[in-house]
């Protein structure tokens, strides 16, 4: 008895170094992925190209933080998995992805369809499915990585903070576009865009304003399409796309600049805790549908000669912003409607949701009935407060409306 | 089976035996230079003790025998040799001397007298005075002790900001009078025995009747009688012997210098083991939470003791398992870690030679080191490990690029948390059971360190203190005590003793006496 206790002992004794270390690695054994690209050349092979960051010269201690600190790997391969072995050929150190917080799609990539290089996201336990996944508008994926960031130290995380600035749940695309994509419905992407960082035509010409010289950054670009084969179809422009995203309510807050009618100037109105309501009916076979949008503002600018300490103006102020909201999100409906067909906006689910036998025969060509879908957008959105001042101070007395 | 009659003893017996070789008869006889040749022999060679023979009027001699130091010299010549040298005292009939004498010394001391040697040389080894008379079959055994004893000071080790000063001392007597300083009541009681064949160090069993469990009070006892030792040197022997199991890392006797203390355990039932020439008092049963309770807890403001429980808490955890954690998250599970914790992490790793666990155990066994050099050593030098220990284990270690700077974080956390456990015997406990956790992350990862921790409460859930579990009031759970585990609940919001511990009445105090719902006291 006692001697098997004591044999029992030393087995469970030299487990302990007899485990081979197993999945053992030391962080300074890692190569730690921030920012991962995927692009397609010419002949069809995946080009992965990894921003890896240099910890040594993010050391916050005497002696580093000089030069970048981050490097770009790049190498191509059969599969998306493929080209990872290969840049693992180039790093001394293990590849190690678990803190892969962005991923940027390439353009031509994206078009010719993101299946086959998302498995291994999700395959891989490494892996958080709390990634931003981005497409590049314009450049390839490796070049955007390549390009420093002044404010952050790995530029793949600025493409993240400003998604997370401009309003969007940050952290959560993979996680947002697998579930529709799963359902078979069509999604939108962020897109992530080089532009000049001191040009002042970034959004309006075709390049980002890349040749008005300067030095170039990261810029949020609106959205891309996705059909339900992962393909790219079209792209929307950072106000349609942050309209798209209020009206399937994945946003968080929105800026709104507005004309008051009959008024000279512009209000300009921060909405917080915007929410989005979807209610389909289906009458004699038509699809009819009303999307309620709502949240609370906060004026933040205000050119017109109203007085805001009058609870009229305020109302009128408010009404100018429904309108505004309700014909900017209809304007993107009807835009995807008729250009594209795809329902980007969740409106099947709600449909599925509350008519689920109907719903059985719809979901095929759901599409289709989406385009010739009636809809309807009503904005309801509450003025909470109009900042320190009533009437604009800079005006004299006599110009301010009562 | 084995016997009861231990080969040790029957040698000390033998031993007794040659030593006393002399001593042929058993009983004193008539004639005192017969009983001195008898104690002279028994006290061969002990140059400590005193005979001294005098003549007193009457004629008849006598003969004063007692220990050097331990004995007041100076009452023993105001009660005895004055009034008898002085020729104050009245003449003696043949015999009466011995009546006369006791009638002197029983104003000043206690006296017994005794018939048989070995009763006076036991007297005079505690410290009495054996007063022999010619003429006379028995001996006077007077009580006149006068050791020198140490003052009652502030004990060293568990110093209070708020709540009483004094600590016990080495002497038996002075630590059981500062106990019944605080209960002034009969149903206080002390028994006395005495252990050890050649120290006889004498034993005090404290506790309150009615309140004391007597099942545990008899296991006490027969535990402590059952003891067959040579000698008590300090009342960790006794705990060695009583406590329930030998090969765990957590104390079942909990151990304490503060009469305050003593007297919180009495009254909720516990039993208190007073040993001679050590100030440091046993408590039983003990469970694992009183390890995490100090006597200031019941002195300060319930909300900030509340809070410093849970302080606690946190921190015993973190005692044991923060290196344990750094280990397995960085070298297992780096996608735990946020990222900039993380690369800051990496950056300090980055040409650090030793893999992370190798780390850890280094600067671990390197704290336990320093900890242990400072302890023991001359205040002098005390001040130059502490500066070598600093500039070793912090700066010195990371310049040189040996160890990373987190580690050196992780690790004096971990020591400061470890010191923050009230009762040092359950902080070493804390301090053992690091390495061995720290090894199974190094080699597991999380789930070595879930084993570990699954390990250790099994093993806590199985122990038990004189049969009292040692979780208990949390397991099993007893919610009516909970009160003084998870909060300090006020005194009036707590009016029973703790379950299991306590026996017969557990109501100790009267119900309904918050002070905030008006009872009359308030002004109108």
């Amino acid at each position: 008895m006692k001697r098997r206790r004591s044999i029992g002992l030393i087995v469970l004794i030299s487990l302990l170094f007899a485990t081979g270390c197993w999945d053992r690695a030391e962080l300074d054994d890692l190569a730690l992925i921030l920012g991962w690209g995927v692009d397609q050349s010419e002949d069809k092979t995946y080009v992965a190209s990894a921003q890896i960051a240099i910890p040594s010269k993010l050391s916050t201690q005497s002696g580093g933080g000089s030069g970048q600190g981050f490097f770009v790997l790049t190498a191509s391969g059969k599969s998306s998995l493929d080209a990872t072995k290969n840049i693992q050929r180039k790093s001394s150190r293990k590849i190690y992805a678990g803190h892969r917080r962005v991923v940027c799609i390439g353009e031509t990539l994206a078009k010719n369809g993101l299946s086959d290089v998302l498995d291994e996201f999700t395959r891989n336990p490494d892996v958080r499915l709390r990634t931003d996944i981005f497409v590049v508008k314009g450049n390839s994926a490796q070049e955007l990585l390549q390009n420093p960031y002044p404010l952050e130290n790995i530029p793949a995380l600025a493409a993240l903070r400003e998604h997370r600035a401009v309003g969007g749940i940050g952290d959560s695309t993979l996680r947002d576009y697998l579930m529709d994509e799963a359902k078979g419905h069509s999604t939108t992407l962020p897109v992530i865009q080089l532009s000049s960082l001191a040009s002042s035509q970034g959004d309006e010409s075709q390049d980002g304003g890349q040749n008005a010289g300067g030095p170039l950054g990261l810029e949020f670009g609106g959205r891309a399409i996705i059909d339900p084969h992962s393909k790219l179809v079209g792209f929307l422009d950072y106000d349609e796309a942050q309209n798209a995203v209020w009206v399937k309510g994945t946003l968080r807050h929105f800026m709104l600049t507005t004309r008051v009618p009959k008024e000279d100037g512009n209000i300009n109105l921060d909405v917080s805790r915007t929410r989005s309501k979807v209610i389909p009916t289906l009458q004699h076979g038509k699809v009819y549908i009303e999307v309620r949008l709502s949240g609370f503002g906060i004026i933040r600018e205000n050119t017109t000669p109203m007085d805001l300490s009058q609870v009229e103006n305020v109302d009128r102020a408010q009404e100018a912003c429904d309108t505004t909201v309700e014909q900017a999100a209809k304007h993107v409906i009807v835009k995807l409607q008729k250009d594209y067909g795809l329902d980007i906006f969740g409106f099947g689910e709600a449909i599925h949701r509350k008519y689920p036998q109907q719903w059985k025969a719809m979901k095929n060509d759901w599409d289709k009935q989406f385009s010739n879908a009636v809809v309807t957008v009503n904005a309801n959105l509450t003025i909470r407060r109009v900042g320190l001042t009533g009437p604009p101070l800079q005006l004299p007395r006599s110009e301010i409306q009562e | 089976m084995k016997s009861r009659k231990p080969r040790l003893l029957k040698a000390i017996k033998e031993l007794e035996n040659t030593t006393t070789a002399p001593c042929s008869s058993e009983f004193l006889v008539a004639d005192l230079a017969g009983n001195e040749q008898v104690l002279r022999g028994a006290f061969e060679s002990c140059s400590d003790v005193v005979f001294r023979s005098l003549t007193v009027a009457g004629a008849s001699r006598m003969l004063l025998v007692f220990v050097d130091g331990l004995v007041d010299a100076s009452t023993l010549d105001k009660v005895l040799l004055k009034p008898m040298l002085s020729h104050e005292m009245p003449d003696v009939a043949d015999g009466s001397a011995v009546r006369i004498i006791e009638e002197q010394l029983v104003a000043f001391a206690k006296v017994e007298t005794a018939h048989r040697v070995k009763d006076v040389i036991d007297g005079i080894l505690k410290a009495n005075v054996a007063v022999l008379v010619e003429g006379d079959s028995h001996a006077l055994i007077a009580e006149l002790k006068g050791f020198e004893k140490r003052g009652v000071e502030e004990p060293a080790a568990e110093i209070t900001v708020r709540g009483p000063r004094d600590g016990f001392t080495e002497t038996l007597r002075v630590n059981t009078a500062l106990l019944r300083r605080r209960i002034r009541s009969p149903r206080l009681k002390m028994e006395s025995l005495s252990v050890g064949e050649l120290s006889q160090t004498d034993v005090v069993i404290a506790y309150i009747t009615g309140v004391v469990q007597e099942t545990v009070l008899e296991e006490v006892r027969t535990r402590i009688n059952r003891i067959e030792i040579d000698g008590v040197l300090e009342s960790s022997y006794i705990e060695e012997f009583i406590q329930d199991r030998a090969l765990t890392p957590f104390p079942q006797v909990q151990n304490t210098e503060r009469p305050d203390v003593v007297c919180a355990s009495l009254l909720e039932g516990r039993i208190a083991i007073f040993v001679d020439t050590t100030p440091f008092v046993l408590i039983v049963p003990m469970t694992f939470w009183t390890g995490l309770q100090a006597a200031e807890d019941y002195y300060e403001r319930t909300l900030y003791t509340s809070f410093i429980r849970w302080m606690r808490f946190i921190l015993f955890n973190v005692a044991l398992f923060l290196p344990s954690l750094y280990v397995a998250i960085t070298t297992y599970h780096p996608q735990l870690i946020p990222t900039n914790l993380l690369i800051s992490i990496a950056a300090a790793r980055e040409g650090v030679p030793f893999p992370t666990v190798i780390e850890a155990l280094m600067m671990e066994l390197m704290f336990e080191g320093l900890r242990e050099a400072g302890v023991r050593l001359p205040k002098a030098v005390g001040s130059a490990v502490s500066i070598v220990g600093a500039l070793v284990i912090g700066q010195a270690a990371v310049e040189a690029g040996i160890i990373s700077a987190p580690m050196v974080i992780v690790v004096s956390t971990t020591g400061i948390a470890s010191f923050a456990i009230p009762r040092y015997n359950l902080g070493i406990a804390y301090r053992i059971l690091r390495f061995p956790v720290l090894l199974l992350a190094g080699s597991f990862g999380l789930f070595g360190v879930g084993i570990g921790a699954l390990a250790i409460l099994a093993h806590l859930v199985n122990l038990r203190s004189f049969g009292v579990p040692y979780l208990v009031p949390v397991a099993p759970q007893v919610p009516s005590n909970l009160k003084d585990v998870l909060a300090r609940a006020p005194l009036w919001s707590t009016p029973h003793r703790p379950r299991l511990i306590a026996g017969g009445d557990k109501q100790r105090l009267a119900h309904g006496q918050n002070p905030k719902k008006s009872r009359g006291n308030q002004p109108t």
